[in-house]
């Protein structure tokens, strides 16, 4: 055999020792040498023995340099750090509630959203596809994050992670805003940064389920589609409120704009049509009839059947940005009944 | 190539991986204060009740004491957790799904 040939038998046994440790996500890992932890750590001016976090299930304490080998396990490149160590933060907010996203029987899985100009420059997606593969800091980024939560977390399938399904962003969650083809002012400006900052946002967050609208030209029908996609009878919000997400593509939220819709506007068209009446919401949910366990407002008449519940309690709840590539599409993502958390990026 | 673990530097954080012992288990119920913990999601406290009314046939327990959390998916109130250790010899806590 060549040394070349030697080499990438070593490279591939060092793989394999990463999957008889437990440290993959199903996939292959790059191994996480000392020569390649240390490059990932020259990406943040943080020490290595830093604790970024204390990782529930487990409470296992996130270093830099814990988090510099996840990353390098992942595929980051080192000027990735300072976007992980921001979204680590962020998960550690209480109204995220990392502790139950971790274990629950749902779906949930942290999803990463990245605004300001670090977006562009470290290469995340916010057109085509950007949910999908094919970007490396979307998939890399996000895939860190996820392994922090298995490795240094210890919240593993069936054993603390009790989740019933999970769904594919549980190997990687990660988008940009496309904050060029939005109408509106960026999403973490929106959320009180400054546009030159550049900004993480965590959410526990179902898969994106598709908004489908080729036909509407105009706001109103163009957001009874959406209203009647957020109000299903599956998901979290209707029940216990908190955050949701409404993705727009870019030709959606011309529609909006050109009518001079914002996003104030486009909440409350949804907080009053994105609703369900009581009689239709006590067949399952959480509590079935037990009707004062959900987390409703107090102003919802629970002994009126014909009461019509809003998908969240406070139209200010429902999270707008801009993603994804020409076509009439958009997202509604429900959540888990937590809030988006934001951070800035700092290197 | 011979792997050791030196060559790679841990993703985990090992001092996680040791067991937690457990409490010491009690020899009997008998004349002993049983806490009754409810998650709050649905039939949890069903089950606890239940598990309650049977266990009070079979033992003589001194006092039952039965705490909810304020939402299944938060740990239970620091108060709630503090009253338990204090008026309670065990507690059996039921997670309703």
């Amino acid at each position: 055999m060549t040394t070349l040939g030697a080499q990438l038998d070593d490279v591939g046994q060092l793989i394999e020792y990463c999957f008889e440790q437990g440290w993959t996500d199903g996939l292959p890992v790059v191994p996480p040498t000392r020569a390649a932890v240390d490059r990932m750590l020259a990406g943040t001016s943080r020490g290595p023995q830093e604790v970024i976090a204390l990782v529930p299930p487990k409470w296992g304490q996130a270093t830099v340099e814990r988090i510099a080998a996840n990353a390098v396990m992942a595929g980051c490149q080192p000027a990735h750090m300072p976007v992980i160590i921001a979204a680590l933060d962020a998960l550690m907010d209480d109204r995220f509630n990392l502790h139950g996203v971790q274990c629950t029987t749902h779906v949930a899985t942290p999803l990463v959203v990245v605004n300001g100009p670090l977006a562009q420059e470290l290469g995340f997606q916010g057109g085509h596809n950007c949910f999908g593969q094919g970007f490396r800091a979307n998939a890399a980024v996000g895939r860190a994050v996820r392994l922090i939560l298995s490795n240094i977390g210890g919240a593993l399938p069936g054993v603390l992670d009790k989740a019933t399904f999970g769904h594919p962003g549980k190997f990687s969650y990660c988008v940009a805003e496309n904050e060029a083809a939005s109408p509106w002012e960026p999403y973490h400006v929106s959320r009180g940064f400054a546009p030159t900052e550049s900004t993480v946002t965590v959410f526990a967050a179902e898969a994106p389920h598709n908004i489908n609208n080729h036909g509407s030209n105009d706001p109103y029908s163009l957001l009874y589609t959406v209203a009647n996609t957020m109000n299903t009878l599956g998901s979290n919000n209707i029940y216990l409120g908190a955050d949701c997400f409404l993705v727009f593509g870019p030709e959606h939220a011309e529609i909006l704009a050109r009518d001079g819709w914002r996003r104030s506007h486009i909440q409350s068209f949804l907080y009053e049509h994105a609703r369900r009446p009581i009689r239709e919401l006590k067949v399952g949910g959480m509590y079935g009839d037990d009707l004062k366990r959900n987390l409703w407002p107090r102003w919802i008449n629970r002994d009126d059947e014909n009461a019509m519940v809003p998908v969240v309690r406070e139209k200010e709840d429902i999270q707008i940005f801009v993603a994804g590539g020409a076509g009439r599409h958009s997202l509604f993502i429900p959540g888990w009944g937590t809030r988006a958390i934001t951070r800035k990026i700092t290197l | 190539m011979i792997i050791r673990p030196d060559m790679l530097v841990s993703p985990v954080d090992e001092s996680t991986a040791a067991l937690k012992r457990l409490a010491p288990r009690l020899d009997t119920l008998n004349g002993k204060a049983i806490g009754f913990l409810d998650n709050r999601k649905g039939n949890g406290n069903v089950i606890l009740e239940h598990l309650a009314y049977r266990l009070s046939e079979r033992f003589q327990l001194s006092e039952v004491v039965f705490r909810e959390k304020f939402i299944f998916s938060r740990p239970a109130s620091a108060e709630v957790l503090d009253e338990i250790q204090s008026r309670c010899d065990a507690v059996i806590a039921a997670i309703g799904d």
